[in-house]
């Protein structure tokens, strides 16, 4: 059972109104602890705190344009062996994406867990938030003129200013299977915003915070026209990609300053591995072996094994990537992994007619065995 | 495996027939310990099979999932390499004297005019060959030479001379290196000793020109469905694409007739072959795949898709590949002059004769008995039905009239594979009561302790096989010799003549120990062949057999590059040096091991449940048999006569009467399994009754819970007294005498409560059943009318004699379509019966006394009996086996195997079979007495594992669990059958297997990239 609500806003402060309604989860117990990114006392980064104390909301703002972490991996932590309390966490689409996955992979359980989806207006670089954070109309906050085109189904980024690549090719915009979803698109955030819920613990939020029922008529159109356009967006970074990546030359040469620092494998909400194979002894190799490699073609990279560690990495996260492109922002080397996974993990998901983080029920392709799979190899 | 005798008096058994029965029935049999005589007349062994290049209802091959042990390889090639199993080609019986547990057989082996010893299967001479003659596989499609192989995967690898076609011009002589060809060799006769025989010679396609109306061997784009069979075979001249014989165009119109040479006693071939509807539908649906915009018509009279699964593969050829089933009969294929195209007469539906035009007609062709059988009845004195099969008596069908002969497959009645391979291990358990007590036992070789290598440095030898000059004279194996020697940690290498015999072995063992050498590669044959016993070479030099590693330098590297013997030596060099990369990190590893407890559980005391107690029972082991009610006997206390004759109330007392006599069983009744846990051969259940619990230990489980009549919600069932359903008409007939008085009208309908979309099988059962009743109501009151309101009548085999006499005595059929379904209607005490006649496009309105529904079979409840026991259940709910085609009594589960109607739909002498053979299946497992695991088991380090349970989910024999509280992976080292799934879906390397360690396949790809 669905219901929907609206959450007034007082002199258009969306964030304050935000603040407010968690706070209201805190004191009414809907919920006993709160993950949500708090802004920096700096002012130009905002990090994901676990909060109990509702004073402790203060700094709180879910609408910082920015992730530094995908927050499903701090789920992962919070739940994977057993909670206890009940727990709410704000989480982007890509996040919920990211959480559904490594539920099925058993990193994580939804038990005890209140999910809050949070319309995603799109985020920077950690150093450009840092930079730009100040420009804001609000300090850490939104911008007014984003919220505006969020009403559209049209966000742009600030002058002088890019979204993350993969916000930029993002066409889910909004988390699905959430318990709460807080919406912005298509909505006159100027005095209200959205809120969709599901289940009996929607049913609870609005009668224990005594919320009123509403709705967002324009909010189907806003957001179509977004996804369209980010759609668009998507086809034509594919289109430009494959012009560069055409052949193995090419592709390898994508990945050849990889300095094998294995940061995009720890900033990957979905690389669970406790530790890499590529830290293990596999991979140390005895000293010998790479003179015997220089020696063979006279010549041999290093840090070896980067293209093996990079598509092994693929094979493995590939069905499951929802495109949060983290491993790209962790990346010293600024390797294009986001569109390298999102193009690679477009056609495989495809082949196994698998969609990450749309549902619990599909179950892993890995995992997964049928005896008519892909006949035209047969 | 090394076996010695028990006794002295070792069991041996004579299967004549090396198809797909004979050669099931000798893998059991030398499983078990018998020493087995395959015969086959023909060259090699194989029968049809290697005819079929894919079968129903899967489209694969799978043939290699028969074995009784698994893994294993190809049915032909484990039967030629069994210690157990001598095989006869070329050969015939000339006569069996003596008694059960003591016939002697005499043999004529025809000559080869080749001689086996000699030749190496090198394939000169038919190149040599001028003369070209039909080629018997294909009937015909394609020509082989006078000295030839029947295919070329054929066992024995021997040519054969066919003296028929040979002109001995000599050309072959010439070519023959070996020396092997021997114009004069002779025919010559042996005997043998046998304690049991099972004759499975098969069946014979029919000879399509004695149907002159269909043109075959006229019009040239006629064929029979063998020759299409072999024409879609990916091995055929067009590679498998459908080929006109007159242009080679792929058709784009094709019909298949059906029936040619069955239900016709125009050709004294009134039964039904059985498994045409099913070839015919595999045959289009891989004819669309191939050519997708081929119009596909199959001209039938019934479709009958009964077996299991059957009928969904029929919808599917309907429904997804848009193939076309007319039920009209054609009387008559014409060719027309220019383009060859064929005109089919037949009738459209409204009943007028037509005419329709297509550009390949492919002729279903039904079975017969097998060309030599009168002579083979004759020489092994057995009685032959009027047909030309085997007769057996009701409730005994692998039973010939001899004592101690068995029959199964094709020669019993046509069949499909799933029922030949129930078949013949139904007959392999025969031979094996016959022969009880008399099995080899395996015992395990003596070894001398292994050294510990864990300390020495490597110091690998190669060893580099000639295999008698089939790699030498491809491969440059003295400069392969020489690489390897200069190879990292290579401290010996040799070249030996053949690494696999006697001598090459016992030279690979004397170097191991001489040079001091831990780390063996041998650089020769596939892995797939020899290992035991190069392995075992191993042990006996103090290795573990582990320390082993092969390069296949012959079928991957000689034979497929034959022509670029450079290439081919480079390739040779460079597989060598992978070897010796993984050899020297290989480490030591032991399979698990452990005893079978004694003993079997049968759960379900019907027919099947007894039978399979029985033949347990008489094979020595003993038996818990559990049923639920407080009287044995199941479903068959309801069924009062058959078709076939015989007193099924007779034979089931019988039946009781032994399971009570024998000492090896024990009866559980009102009883249920209400819990097992162990391993497979290991097992511990408790037994429940009447509040008292009994724990029982056993090495396998044979499921027979049997199944129901489904009740129907129709036809006003349950409303109206007049309306029965055939199990209630067949106890009304059979306890009251009078129970036809003044019926004159009788309705069955057919389908009730089966091919419905809540039920989408074929009971398979319900026609032949309504044929009885039917029959016995003209017996009983001739004066009455009976009716029966169908969609396809299956009666298939010889039930369609039945069927036929039905017919005669005026029974009438009318045909519907689950579209227009009969309607019953009640007034006051009459009831109607409203049905629409396609024929006659009339609406009729039948009156009747009684209106008898054709219920299908329903599984029972199984749900938590296959939660209990960890099996799977299909999608209907009936249990589900481990292969639908060649695994039909195995669960997926060692040391479980099901049977009877809880498998699927079946009369009681398929049940029979069923039962006894599942009896022989789980009798091979008890017979084993000790597991051996596999030793590339799979090894997790807690370290790196991080529970995400891929590992477990990917696992296809459910050998791995998660620990309770870590949820880190556990290894059931028996379940574990090296697959190495596992090592694939675990991203961190946490779960990997012995003898693939990734760091071993790290080193071999390094080197390969070298």
């Amino acid at each position: 059972m669905s219901v929907k609500a609206v959450l007034e806003v007082k002199e258009g402060d969306v964030v304050a109104a935000l603040r407010e309604f968690l706070r209201r989860l805190l004191e009414a117990k809907v919920v006993d602890a709160l993950l949500v990114p708090v802004e920096l006392p700096s002012g130009d980064a905002v990090v994901q705190t676990l909060i109990k104390d509702p004073d402790k909301l203060a700094n709180a703002n879910p609408l910082a344009p920015v992730m530094m972490v995908n927050s499903a991996k701090l789920v992962s932590n919070l739940t994977r062996r057993g909670n206890r309390e009940r727990v709410g966490v704000v989480l982007k689409s890509c996040e919920m994406r990211a959480l559904f996955e490594l539920v099925k992979l058993q990193q994580a359980t939804l038990d005890n867990l209140v999910t809050l989806g949070i319309d995603c207006l799109g985020s920077y670089e950690a150093t450009q938030y840092a930079e730009l954070a100040g420009e804001l109309d609000d300090g850490a906050g939104s911008s007014a003129d984003q919220l505006r085109g969020a009403r559209e189904g049209q966000v742009v980024p600030m002058d002088g200013y890019e979204f993350r690549v993969a916000c930029q090719i993002c066409e889910h915009p909004i988390a699905s299977n959430v318990d709460v979803n807080i919406g912005l698109f298509g909505v006159d955030t100027e005095t209200a915003i959205l809120l969709e819920m599901e289940g009996e613990i929607g049913q609870e939020i609005v009668e224990k915070l005594g919320l009123q029922e509403g709705d967002a008529p324009g909010r189907e159109e806003a957001v179509a026209k977004l996804v369209s356009g980010r759609e668009r967006a998507r086809d034509e970074a594919f289109a430009r990609f494959h012009e560069t990546v055409k052949d193995t030359s090419s592709l390898l040469a994508q990945f050849s300053t990889c300095i094998a620092c294995h940061n995009c494998a720890q900033a990957c909400p979905i690389c669970y591995c406790k530790e890499c194979i590529f830290e293990t002894d596999t991979f140390r190799h005895p000293s010998d072996r790479y003179l015997l490699w220089a020696d063979r073609k006279g010549a041999a990279r290093m840090p070896s094994d980067t293209l093996l560690f990079q598509l092994t990495r693929m094979n493995h996260m590939v069905t499951s990537c929802v495109g949060c492109g983290m491993c790209e922002s962790a990346c010293p080397s600024d390797l294009p992994l986001t569109l390298m996974f999102r193009a690679v993990g477009d056609k495989v998901q495809e082949l196994f007619d698998y969609l990450p983080g749309a549902s619990l029920e599909e179950e892993l392709p890995v995992a997964t065995f049928k005896e008519d799979e892909f006949p035209e190899y047969k | 495996m090394s076996v010695t005798e028990e006794g002295g008096n070792e069991g041996e058994v004579l299967v004549v027939g090396a198809g797909i029965a004979g050669m099931q029935a000798s893998l059991l049999l030398a499983e078990m310990g018998f020493r087995v005589h395959l015969l086959d007349r023909a060259p090699a062994i194989g029968g049809l099979f290697p005819l079929l290049d894919r079968t129903f209802p899967t489209n694969t091959c799978g043939v290699c999932f028969m074995s009784p042990t698994l893994p294993a390889l190809c049915p032909f090639i484990e039967c030629s390499r069994h210690p157990l199993i001598e095989l006869l080609p070329y050969a015939e019986i000339e006569g069996l004297e003596g008694e059960p547990g003591d016939f002697q057989v005499s043999i004529l082996h025809k000559s080869r005019y080749v001689n086996a010893d000699l030749c190496n299967g090198c394939g000169e001479c038919a190149a040599a060959c001028p003369v070209e003659v039909p080629r018997e596989l294909g009937a015909g499609l394609e020509t082989r030479r006078a000295i030839y192989r029947p295919y070329p995967q054929a066992f024995p690898e021997t040519f054969v001379l066919d003296m028929g076609a040979c002109t001995e011009c000599g050309e072959c002589l010439k070519v023959c290196r070996p020396g092997a060809i021997d114009l004069e060799m002779k025919d010559h006769r042996s005997t043998l000793s046998a304690g049991a025989v099972i004759l499975t010679p098969g069946f014979e396609p029919f000879d399509a020109s004695l149907k002159t109306e269909f043109g075959y061997g006229v019009h040239q784009n006629v064929l029979t469905g063998i020759q299409f069979e072999r024409m879609l075979s990916l091995t055929s001249p067009s590679l498998g694409l459908p080929a006109r014989t007159s242009d080679g165009q792929a058709p784009r119109s094709l019909a298949f007739i059906q029936c040619v040479g069955s239900r016709d006693i125009s050709c004294d071939r009134g039964y039904c072959s059985s498994i045409c509807c099913m070839y015919a539908t595999k045959q289009a649906m891989l004819a669309k795949e191939r050519v997708p915009d081929l119009n596909t018509t199959v001209f039938h009279m019934d479709v009958r898709t009964f077996g299991k699964g059957f009928e969904r593969y029929y919808e599917r050829a309907k429904g997804e590949y848009g193939i076309l089933y007319r039920r009209s009969m054609i009387s008559r294929v014409r060719e027309l002059t220019d383009s060859k195209n064929l005109t089919a007469s037949c009738v459209d539906d409204e009943g007028r004769p037509q005419e329709e035009e297509f550009d390949l007609v492919v002729l279903s062709v039904g079975f017969g008995p097998p060309a030599a059988a009168e002579a083979l009845a004759e020489s092994v004195g057995v009685s032959l039905n009027e047909y030309g099969f085997a007769r057996t008596e009701p409730f005994s069908p692998q039973n010939t009239d001899r004592p101690g002969v068995f029959v199964a497959g094709g020669f019993r009645e046509p069949q499909d594979i799933p029922q030949t391979v129930v078949e013949a291990s139904s007959a392999a358990a025969g031979a094996a009561e016959v022969l009880a007590g008399r099995r080899l036992v395996r015992t395990a070789a003596e070894y001398p302790d292994q050294r510990d290598v864990s300390d020495e440095d490597p110091r690998v030898g190669v060893f580099i096989c000639r295999c008698d000059g089939t790699i030498a004279e491809v491969v440059d194996l003295p400069s392969v010799t020489e690489f390897a020697d200069q190879l990292l940690d290579v401290a010996h290498t040799a070249q030996l003549e053949a690494a696999c015999q006697a001598e090459g072995l016992k030279e690979l063992k004397s170097t191991i120990q001489e040079e001091g050498l831990n780390r063996v590669v041998v650089a020769g044959c596939t892995h797939r062949l020899y290992g035991e016993a190069m392995g075992d070479a191993l042990r006996q030099a103090g290795l573990n057999s582990c320390l082993l590693e092969r390069a296949d330098l012959r079928e991957g590297c000689a034979w497929v590059h034959r022509d670029q013997p450079e290439q081919a030596t480079l390739k040779a060099r460079q597989l060598v040096a992978m070897a010796v990369a993984k050899a020297r990190l290989l480490t030591p590893s032991e399979g698990a091991d452990a005893e079978v407890s004694p003993g079997a559980l049968v759960v379900g005391g019907g027919v099947a449940g007894m039978e399979a107690a029985l033949s347990l029972a008489r094979q020595g082991f003993f038996v818990h048999l559990v049923e639920k009610e407080m009287e044995l006997g199941g479903n068959l206390r309801h069924i009062h006569y058959t078709l076939g004759g015989g007193d099924p109330q007779e034979y089931l007392q019988g039946l009781i009467d032994q399971v009570e006599a024998s000492e090896l069983i024990t009866v559980h009744l009102g009883s249920d399994l209400t819990q097992m846990t162990g391993e497979p051969g290991r097992y511990t259940s408790l037994i429940s009754a009447d509040g008292s619990t009994e724990e029982l230990v056993h090495g396998v489980i044979v499921v027979s819970v049997g199944g129901d009549e489904v009740e129907p919600t129709e036809y006003l069932y349950g409303q109206h007294p007049q309306v029965l359903t055939q199990r209630e008409l067949e106890e009304r007939i059979s306890s009251d005498a009078q129970a036809l008085a003044g019926v004159k009208n009788v309705v069955m309908i057919q389908c009730v409560g089966s091919r419905e979309p809540d039920r989408p099988y074929c009971s398979r059962i319900c026609c032949s059943v309504a044929i009885k009743n039917a029959l016995r109501i003209k017996e009983l009151n001739p004066e009455a009318n009976v009716l029966v309101l169908f969609r396809d009548m299956r009666t298939y085999g010889f039930q369609e004699d039945y069927y036929r006499q039905a017919r005669e005595q005026g029974v009438i059929f009318i045909h519907y379509e689950p579209e227009a379904k009969p309607r019953v209607e009640a007034a006051k005490d009459r009831l109607r019966v409203l049905i629409h006649e396609p024929i006659l496009d009339a609406d009729l309105t039948l009156e009747a006394d009684l209106v008898v529904l054709s219920t299908g079979v329903a599984p029972r409840d199984n749900q938590g009996l296959a939660e209990l026991l960890g099996v799977p259940l299909d999608e209907d709910g009936f249990f589900e086996e481990a292969n639908t085609k060649v695994r039909p009594m195995d669960f997926e589960a060692v040391g479980m195997y099901l049977c009877g109607l809880c498998h699927s739909p079946k009369n009681s002498e398929e049940s029979i079979s069923q039962a006894r053979g599942a009896a022989m299946r789980a009798a091979v497992m008890l017979a084993r007495q000790r597991l051996e695991g596999q030793s590339a088991v799979p090894f997790v380090n807690p370290r790196l594992c991080i529970a995400c349970g891929l590992c477990i989910d990917t696992c296809p024999f459910e050998a791995l669990v998660a620990d309770e509280e870590t949820g880190i992976t556990e290894i059931a080292p028996l379940l574990c059958q090296g697959c190495g799934a596992c090592t694939v879906a675990c991203p961190s390397g946490a779960i990997q297997q012995r003898v693939f360690e990734k760091t071993q396949l790290m080193a071999m790809l390094d080197v390969a990239l070298d």
